[in-house]
């Protein structure tokens, strides 16, 4: 026993040591994070990290783009080839100036979590030369108190900054966030987890286990006109909250300000590109055309404007037959999408 | 606090260090670590615990000195039973006396947050009192050492149910206990087996048998069966995963708790599955249940009523619902039937021991039956639980397709697996020979350090409470 012992010693610093380098990227990153993956636990997000770290510093990339986002940035419900990262990538190649993009969005993401990513990005001294970060009216809407600010990464964030999550725990409370680990667990997940290769990639390889017995995933990208139902669904409360026409309140005492502002802050070195997301004008013709609404898209502008960051509403920019549903795109229309961000990317890249 | 949760790996690793390196003080050791691992449940719910346990040693010492010793009984086994019935019925019987009499009460205004633990202590406690005033056993010398044998941390939620004279006289003499790396060895093989059975299996499989019964009336003959069947092993991997982590805890502190599993889907018969399903309730539902309410000492039609009475109140003490009392009737139903055919046809008519094919057709039929009654157990509502068995039974609106044979082959593997449990129980210690002698270290330890991997890599980050950690 005493011998084995000693082996499962050696095998396990081995696993500590070299997991990482025997982990292929794709079991957890293919042109975008696997969400299924992210889902079982997000300290995928750190592997991916360290992934997307070596990676740089093995080719000395210096120059590449980093998208932040939701559902519409990680490309729902396309599947990974049919991604913003993807098309931004082989637009960049078609026009001969071949360009990096690591896609860091994930469906469900919330300002927050963008902060979060951004300091776990810093933290492990990722540089962001050229940043995409899609925002929503949703996003700037009164929250009551769903979606949370910070919708996945809570827990991440207290520990990397904890003034900020002070400063929204009420309303993480309200929202079923912010739950309190007994003391050993929350010391095991802050000091010992995160260092465990091991449980660092628990979640890619459970996910590559799992793949094995589960049916290859089917991609529903149909255009919404094909899609029976989808309008009386989104008549639903969870949908009709973002398009909400209140005056949205553009002080940092809405959660979604304060966070932008944090952002801001942390990347003014960096080139920046905000999008609104692009909307449906026909099936959310009722809401797009609520004035209150259009008040709301406008004053957004305004203030993004305002802080003197680069910014584009692309809100009414897409035709209706290029949408999936009420945000999300076809493949063709993520493709679009792509193109007039590069498009812009490059402009002012030649200024 | 579950087994797998940093704070339990954290709190028996402190105490077994501290059991092992100071014997004088084992038992105030012990008393701590199970006032803490309790209290983490809430203080409220040790305060009660502690005061029925007080109450009970009291009570025993009172009956071991003749102190009116029946009236003693009945009152402390009522006292026990009434905070059991307060915290787990109330609601259920007020849900039950409005549907009857429409009193107008919202049963959700009695249903109480339900003291984990409170069903296995409850019976430990009762049984602890039975056995002192039957003189079966002396009653423990001290409260503290009641207190280690009533709430030892291992087993406190969810069994094995420990009996004073198995495990008492184990605490009396703990002082004396020297370290056995052997001993400790195995204790960690059998919690590492635990815990392979908790996370690999019984956490996988749960979310699959749910998505049958979240179906509920709506699914087809074969996907009821896939669903019962998928949830017979959930159970029985949840369940004997729990109990073989306790028995593994007890070794490590040299103690010996009871096996409460022996391979259950492997009995041919309803009493041969109660001697090896959730042993120690089996054996104290029979002590204490079936033969005072008559057993069979009082003939066929009174040894059927108390079987099936035994069965329908052990039933009825897995959950306040409809489904577990049909459940327990079923069960009971099913011995009485067996018990039946052994004594008025396999014995009158002189049939010889079951040949090695009737044992394999008897065990596939024990077991077919035993998943039945699981879909009473597992289902949400007795509406539910009758369609569903009504359509297994004929096989109605059945569908053989691609997912449903994958199912089907994994349902097949799980048996596989639990054959070769068997098998590698009763062969535990030649097999480990062979392992040891003939594998060199690093091939050992490179299977050991696999089954850590495959554990920690299947672990679910949303920690799932054991099954029966809800009775």
């Amino acid at each position: 026993m005493k011998s084995s012992l000693k082996w499962v010693i050696v095998y396990l610093l081995l696993i500590q040591f070299g997991l990482s380098y025997v982990v292929p990227t794709t079991w957890m990153y293919d042109k975008r994070i696997r969400y299924e993956v992210f889902k079982e636990d997000t300290v995928v997000l750190d592997a991916v990290l360290d992934q997307i770290k070596r990676q740089v510093d093995r080719e000395g990339l210096t120059d590449y783009v980093v998208i932040l986002g939701d559902s519409v940035g990680y490309s729902g419900p396309g599947g990974p080839d049919q991604s913003i990262g993807y098309y931004m990538s082989q637009i960049s190649q078609e026009q001969g100036k071949p360009l990096t993009v690591f896609n860091l969005a994930l469906p469900a993401m919330q300002i927050g979590d963008f902060y979060t990513v951004l300091l776990k990005l810093r933290a492990k001294e990722i540089a962001t030369p050229r940043l995409v970060i899609n925002l929503m009216h949703a996003g700037f809407v009164a929250r009551a108190p769903y979606p949370p600010v910070v919708f996945w990464l809570d827990q991440e964030l207290k520990r990397m900054d904890h003034d900020s999550w002070a400063r929204v725990e009420q309303h993480l409370i309200q929202a079923d966030r912010a739950k309190e680990d007994p003391l050993p667990s929350a010391l095991f997940q802050r000091y010992v987890a995160p260092h465990v290769a091991l449980l660092r990639y628990r979640p890619v390889i459970k996910g590559k286990l799992m793949s094995l017995f589960s049916a290859k995933e089917v991609y529903d990208t149909r255009v919404w006109t094909e899609k029976p139902g989808l309008a009386e669904l989104l008549q639903g409360y969870e949908y009709q909250i973002g398009f909400n026409p209140a005056p949205v309140d553009l002080t940092d005492q809405n959660p979604q300000i304060y966070f932008l502002q944090k952002l801001m802050d942390l990347t003014r070195n960096d080139q920046v590109l905000y999008y609104l997301t692009p909307t449906n004008q026909e099936l959310m013709k009722a809401n797009v055309s609520n004035p209150g609404y259009r008040a709301n898209v406008e004053a957004i502008s305004r203030w993004m404007t305002a802080q003197g960051v680069d910014y584009l509403n692309l809100e009414s920019a897409l035709d209706p037959s290029l949408f999936a549903d009420h945000v999300h795109l076809t493949p063709e229309g993520y493709r679009v999408l792509a193109g007039r961000l590069l498009e812009h990317l490059n402009q002012r890249a030649g200024q | 606090m579950l087994f797998h949760s940093p704070e339990f790996i954290l709190l028996s690793a402190i105490t077994l260090l501290l059991f092992w390196r100071f014997p004088r003080t084992r038992t105030p050791l012990l008393a701590v670590a199970n006032l803490l691992f309790y209290g983490a449940s809430g203080w409220q719910y040790l305060l009660l615990f502690l005061a029925f346990s007080a109450l009970t040693y009291w009570f025993s010492r009172l009956i071991d000195r003749g102190v009116r010793p029946k009236l003693l009984l009945w009152i402390g086994v009522g006292a026990n039973l009434l905070n059991l019935a307060v915290f787990k019925y109330t609601a259920f019987a007020v849900s039950n006396l409005d549907r009857l009499l429409h009193l107008g009460l919202d049963p959700k205004l009695f249903q109480l947050l339900l003291p984990v633990g409170i069903s296995f202590y409850t019976f430990q406690l009762v049984a602890y009192l039975v056995d002192v005033y039957r003189g079966d056993l002396k009653p423990s010398r001290t409260l503290v050492e009641f207190w280690v044998f009533i709430a030892f941390f291992a087993q406190l939620i969810a069994g094995p149910i420990m009996r004073g004279k198995d495990f008492l006289p184990a605490i009396e003499e703990h002082q004396g206990y020297r370290f056995s790396f052997e001993r400790f060895k195995y204790g960690g093989f059998l919690f590492l087996i635990g815990l392979s059975k908790k996370v690999i299996l019984s956490d996988t499989i749960g979310p699959l048998a749910d998505k049958f019964f979240s179906q509920g009336a709506t699914v087809g003959g074969l996907e009821a069966w896939i669903g019962a069947w998928l949830f017979a092993f959930q159970i029985y991997f949840d369940f004997s995963a729990y109990s073989d982590m306790a028995v593994g805890i007890g070794h490590l502190f040299g103690y010996e708790l009871t096996d409460n599993f022996k391979t259950p889907y492997l009995s041919g018969n309803p009493a041969e599955f109660w001697r090896r399903w959730h042993i120690t309730l089996s054996g104290w539902i029979r002590d204490y249940l079936y033969i005072p309410l008559g057993g069979s000492r009082h003939g066929e039609v009174r040894a059927a009523l108390a079987l099936v009475t035994a069965m329908t109140l052990s039933g009825f003490w897995h959950g306040a619902a409809w489904t577990f009392v049909a459940w327990g009737i079923y069960h009971g139903l099913l011995s009485v039937i067996h018990r039946l055919w052994t004594r008025q046809v396999v014995k009158r008519t002189q049939l010889a021991r079951p040949a090695a094919l009737t044992r394999w057709i008897s065990i596939l039929l024990m077991f077919q039956a035993t998943t039945i009654g699981w879909v009473f157990f597992r289902a949400d509502g007795m509406t539910v639980a009758l369609t569903m068995v009504r359509r297994m039974l004929t096989l109605s609106d059945l569908h053989l397709t691609r997912t449903n044979l994958v199912y089907l082959v994994l349902i097949a593997g799980l048996y596989l697996l639990h054959l070769a449990e068997f098998w590698f129980r009763t062969k535990q210690r030649a097999l480990y020979e062979t392992w040891r002698r003939w594998l060199p270290g690093p091939v050992r330890a490179l299977a050991y350090t696999l089954a850590i991997v495959l554990a920690v890599v299947m672990a679910s980050t949303k920690q799932m409470a054991f099954i029966y950690f809800r009775f």
